[in-house]
């Protein structure tokens, strides 16, 4: 049987490696390099956070991403003029870290995978080998 | 050909779209899926599933398949 579903996903207690190749991603598309255990700033506050995408910003040096005690995503930045804010870029790199995980599961079940990247949607389409 | 159509938007939401499987295949497939995405850390929340009218063709098609054999 064929059939047509909507999920609604929610990441939490991510994978290291799919999160890394997700903030690679994101670090190209907003010219950024990736640092881990690193020190995101921004006007008047400091914090120590597992990745940092490292880039000059009006007022900080980037979007740090903090994986919190509850296993949750949490994004911290100064995004006062940035390219993107705080919530594009949890959503961005939530749609990226989604796209990353379904792939490696479809190549995990034997699919051979293709992505397309389109402006608000990325398209997988996996096709079953043999 | 099996095929399988993903697609990941930005407000948190997935389609997915299954093509070419017979039976309730797709349905196991579906939960194998979710089982991987849920050990990478994605929990996922059907909200809305459309069963395909060639589905049902296809299905008759299995039967008699296996009924003939």
């Amino acid at each position: 049987m064929s059939h047509y579903a909507v999920v609604k996903v929610k990441i939490q207690n991510p994978d290291a490696r799919v999160l890394e190749r997700a903030l690679q991603r994101l670090a190209e598309k907003l010219n950024a390099t990736v640092k881990t255990n690193a020190v995101v700033r921004g006007w008047n506050f400091r914090r120590r956070v597992n990745y940092l995408l490292e880039t000059s910003l009006p007022y900080g040096n980037g979007y740090g991403v903090e994986i919190n005690s509850k296993g949750e995503v949490v994004v911290h930045v100064d995004d006062h003029d940035a390219p993107m804010t705080a919530q594009e870029f949890q959503q961005e790199l939530q749609k990226l870290y989604t796209a990353e995980a379904v792939k490696e599961a479809l190549q995990e079940l034997g699919y051979d995978v293709t992505e397309q990247e389109q402006r608000e949607s990325i398209v997988i389409h996996a096709y079953a080998l043999g | 050909m099996k095929e399988i159509i993903i697609k990941v938007s930005k407000d948190g939401k997935v389609s997915v779209d299954f093509n070419g499987f017979v039976g309730k295949e797709c349905f196991a497939e579906r939960t194998r899926l979710e089982e991987i995405l849920r050990r990478l850390g994605i929990d996922t929340k059907v909200e809305e599933e459309v069963k395909k009218p060639e589905a049902y063709v296809e299905q008759e098609a299995y039967v008699m398949e296996v009924e003939r054999a």
